[in-house]
């Protein structure tokens, strides 16, 4: 087996390495003075920050005793501005379905109208003078000609 | 219903208060600012929970939440805080050297950047390896190469201090 790295060393001290892992270690290190230093330089390094990091950080306070509130707000959930904006909200929508409403029972029958020359255009005469045709197509597709 | 989740806040206060409070002094230092940061994270928790949200794992939960607002904190100092004097740690029974050992460590934390305090602090916790990747995100497996690298960072810091761990 090669030499420890350091990842493996700092698992293998914080005791994040699987059985089989830690009997490799233990048979490497039983036989490889330099990484047996490297684990225990590395275990002195973790415990002394640990240790230095907890000393100070130990005179922290009691937690503060509060006092709890015994019940809920009865308004809480809806409060004055929550009822304006629903209310404001409701009338826009309600202003918006009967606009749609009115406009949807209109009856807009759909007619077709196409302007047009009769015959053949001839060249020799004003526009004017020309026999015109309008076509209309109703909805129901009736075709109906109106001459000049 | 209120009464159950002021009763369930009321135990996840008394149980983690004091750990949280440790905790986030490792990463910030300053009492002041982290008594701030403990009636936030403690004032969100109680929200949450008197909204009905439900929180499965509240110690994962609150050193997630006091992680996060500990960084934001580091990130709004202007400038760093030293450790002037050993004084102000009040009355600690151990040798001037160890003491003084002791606060070239606490330096070099907070000489290094907010997420790796967060790690050497959760690190200090005694906190898994699973454990803290659920809290910061780092990935499982780069979990004993970040810690290694940190701790090697702070014994650089200290070695730059006149401060041998090895011995």
């Amino acid at each position: 087996m090669r030499c420890l790295n350091r990842d493996i060393i700092q698992s293998y001290i914080d005791g994040e390495v699987t059985a089989k892992t830690v009997a490799r270690i233990e048979n490497h290190l039983a036989t490889c003075g330099h990484c047996a230093d490297e684990v225990n330089h590395h275990r002195k390094l973790a415990g002394r920050v640990k240790y230095a990091l907890n000393l100070y950080a130990e005179s922290s306070p009691e937690a503060i005793k509060g006092v709890m509130p015994t019940e809920q707000s009865k308004n809480r959930f809806l409060t004055t501005k929550k009822l304006i904006c629903f209310a404001v909200a409701a009338c826009i929508l309600a202003f918006i379905l009967v606009i749609n409403r009115k406009k949807n029972t209109e009856f807009l029958p759909e007619i077709t109208t196409m302007p047009g020359f009769a015959t053949e255009i001839d060249a020799n005469r004003p526009v004017s003078k020309q026999p015109l045709v309008i076509i209309i197509i109703d909805s129901e597709g009736n075709v109906t000609e109106y001459f000049n | 219903m209120i009464n159950a989740a002021l009763t369930s806040f009321e135990e996840i206060y008394a149980d983690n208060h004091s750990t949280m409070f440790r905790f986030a002094k490792k990463m910030v230092g300053d009492y002041d600012a982290v008594a701030d940061i403990m009636q936030e994270v403690f004032i969100d928790l109680f929200n949450k929970m008197n909204n009905g949200g439900e929180i499965h794992h509240p110690r994962g939960w609150l050193y997630r939440a006091t992680s996060n607002k500990c960084i934001d904190s580091i990130r709004k100092q202007k400038r760093f805080k030293r450790i002037e004097s050993i004084e102000e740690y009040g009355n600690i029974q151990e040798s001037k050297e160890e003491q003084e050992f002791a606060v070239a460590i606490n330096a070099a934390v907070l000489k290094l950047n907010p997420r790796e305090r967060v790690l050497a602090a959760l690190y200090s916790e005694g906190l898994s390896y699973k454990e803290m990747t659920e809290v910061t995100g780092i990935r499982f497996t780069s979990m004993g190469k970040t810690i290694s690298r940190i701790l090697r960072k702070i014994e650089c810091e200290c070695k730059n201090q006149g401060y041998e761990m090895s011995e």
